[in-house]
């Protein structure tokens, strides 16, 4: 489904060079539960852009569902992101004062979806997360584990081939962690791709496979037992 | 994303931030409503202006008597009074003038009417009969000066309704003696009010009116006439009237060069013109002015635009990370700031024709005009403004890099 080859991202000028990574190749199959970890300035986030079509790489192939990335024009990504890649960052990243529905729509919107059948699915979306009974809730109006699963309903309404997380739980409780994780990992049982990036190991061990990069590298690659919610 | 949503969208963002959207739209609010009312009430006084030139009567032709000269120095014109009955005698020949079908001779000066110890300072005119169908006067009570009343210098007076208000607020003056310096004139009619100019130089209710023969033995000495005004027998013939009135003065003050000349021509056409090309300016001025506000009301809007893509940096990233194409956030923003103007443009509208009633109506007293050309224009000119000072914010929000804009805190 993803083939990584010979990634290279190169920050800086000639001279000033960071290598944020370094040669990666990874490819993940369909329905696949992974995560990728490594410390803060490992290139674990400048994979996760590439990944996400949010970045292209300095060098090298990323190939989607078939289809090879790298020639996609910029003003063309938008709309390869929409239909491939559900995002669930760490910060929500939601409209402010908007409903939870509206919300969960906008990536339908801008497919140019007809809202009443987007309206239809989100809120079937949001029943199946139990929150579609704050659905007409401004999002500042709901908690914060809301506001993930709201963010997760968003993802899961563009049907991507890929749910890409980025520290999804870095800004929630302990005990909304778990709620997440176990959403996270209900959706894959269900068959949804799903990657998550991370630096705690206790959450990358919810996975199935584990990616560790250090300083641009890949170190690790394992496919590792799932320690289950 | 399609219109509908794109408006909807942009509607609820403006939404979200009410008060920078009202403080935004203020700039263009107070410019149009400036516009609209300047431009109106400039309308409605050169329409006020135009009504009382008309007023006078109807295709006049004016001739003006020259300058006293005291030592060297030429004094205003009309302070000489150098017209004269043979100028009159000439001028109603209809071999002289065919064009011209009336004539009606005229002595001014301001001066003092007293009624017992009441006392109006107003403009005394000596006229002949003529000067009711010339000026296009009608009576309120009473009757006009007649051919005997000149004939015999008879002490009579017509009021204008100023003076007449003035002098009589609660009583009827036909028949009632007023004093001008040491002679009484009997009251035999009042004219019907034409209206005044709001405070003008010329107030045509604010004069009397007395026999010429009378002014001239009675009261100014014998003089000569200040003016003599002439109708035309229609407006097509105004110019050619006038140049026969030109060559008739000429002949009879024996000049061949109209340089020499101690009159002046003038005809009602040419004031017009220039009173309303003087008011026309005006008015052009005045929205000129009112229309700088409304750039720097633009300038308002693209300031706060900014401020608000800067604000929505991460609202920004998040749109385009999960589908937003460039042309989207462009799109959005752009209609936000048309959005404002349009808006903000209309509630100017409304206020700068609730100004213009207030001033035309209360204040300065001209007809109250809506100018739709004022309403039409302003509208236009605030979708351009939002245009083109919301160009430049979309812009910059819509090359926004996702990364960027997701990781700004």
């Amino acid at each position: 489904m993803i083939t990584l080859k010979g990634i290279y991202k190169i920050y800086g000028d000639t001279g000033n060079e960071v290598i944020a990574l370094n040669n990666i190749n990874l490819s993940i199959e369909s329905g696949e539960y992974v995560s990728i970890m490594g410390a803060s300035g490992s290139g674990k986030s400048s994979l996760m852009h590439i990944m996400g079509l949010l970045d292209k790489p300095t060098q090298g192939e990323y190939v989607l569902d078939g289809v090879n990335t790298i020639d996609i024009k910029e003003k063309e990504l938008s709309s390869v992101r929409n239909k491939y890649i559900g995002f669930v960052f760490q910060a929500f990243n939601l409209l402010p004062r908007t409903t939870v529905i509206d919300n969960v729509i906008l990536p339908l919107v801008y497919r140019g979806e007809n809202k009443d059948i987007a309206e239809k699915k989100a809120l079937e979306i949001l029943k199946k997360l139990g929150i579609d009974k704050r659905a007409y809730f401004k999002t500042n109006q709901i908690s914060g584990g809301q506001q993930q699963r709201v963010a997760i309903a968003r993802a899961l309404a563009q049907e991507p081939t890929l749910i890409l997380a980025d520290e999804p739980t870095g800004n929630v409780d302990s005990k909304t962690t778990l709620e997440i994780i176990k959403i996270l990992q209900d959706l894959n049982d269900e068959g949804h791709s799903i990657v998550i990036v991370t630096h705690e190991d206790d959450i990358g061990d919810r996975a199935k496979r584990k990616i560790r990069l250090k300083d641009g590298l890949l170190i690790e690659d394992k496919i590792i037992r799932q320690n289950r919610v | 994303m399609n219109f509908k949503d794109l408006i909807f969208t942009s509607m609820h963002s403006l939404n979200i931030n009410f008060g920078r959207t009202v403080l935004s739209a203020l700039g263009i609010i107070i410019g149009i409503a400036s516009v609209i009312a300047l431009i109106s009430v400039g309308q409605g006084a050169q329409s006020k202006i135009t009504q009382n030139i008309q007023n006078l009567g109807s295709n006049l032709i004016i001739v003006t008597s020259g300058n006293a000269k005291v030592g060297n120095v030429k004094q205003g014109i009309g302070t000489a009074n150098t017209l004269n009955q043979n100028d009159v005698i000439a001028l109603q020949s209809r071999n002289n003038t065919p064009d011209v079908i009336a004539v009606s001779p005229v002595i001014s000066k301001s001066g003092q009417l007293i009624y017992q110890g009441q006392n109006a300072v107003t403009l005394i005119e000596g006229v002949t009969p003529i000067a009711q169908s010339v000026n296009d006067i009608t009576m309120a009570k009473g009757s006009f000066i007649t051919e005997p009343d000149v004939k015999d210098s008879l002490p009579v007076i017509v009021l204008g309704p100023t003076v007449s208000e003035e002098l009589f607020p609660n009583s009827n003056p036909i028949g009632k003696l007023v004093t001008i310096g040491n002679t009484f004139f009997t009251v035999i009619g009042v004219t019907q009010s034409k209206g005044s100019a709001g405070g003008g130089a010329y107030n045509q209710d604010n004069q009397v009116a007395v026999p010429i023969s009378t002014a001239q033995n009675e009261l100014f000495g014998n003089v000569g006439y200040s003016t003599i005004i002439l109708q035309a027998s229609s407006a097509n013939v105004m110019n050619q009237a006038t140049s026969e009135v030109e060559n008739t003065l000429m002949r009879v003050q024996g000049i061949t060069n109209i340089n020499q000349a101690n009159f002046n021509i003038t005809n009602q056409t040419q004031i017009l013109t220039t009173l309303n090309t003087i008011t026309g300016t005006f008015t052009l001025l005045l929205g000129g002015i009112a229309g700088i506000s409304l750039i720097v009301g633009g300038i308002g809007i693209m300031n706060i635009m900014l401020v608000s893509v800067t604000e929505r940096t991460r609202e920004i990233g998040l749109r385009k990370a999960i589908g937003a194409k460039n042309s989207d956030i462009l799109y959005q923003f752009l209609v936000e700031a048309i959005l404002i103007t349009v808006i903000g443009g209309l509630i100017g509208v409304i206020i700068g024709i609730f100004i213009d009633y207030i001033v035309a109506t209360y204040i300065i007293k001209v007809p109250f005009i809506i100018s739709s050309l004022a309403i039409i224009l302003s509208i236009t000119v605030s979708i351009t403004i939002g245009l083109i000072f919301g160009i430049f914010p979309a812009y910059k929000a819509s090359r926004l890099s996702p990364i960027e804009a997701l990781r700004y805190e």
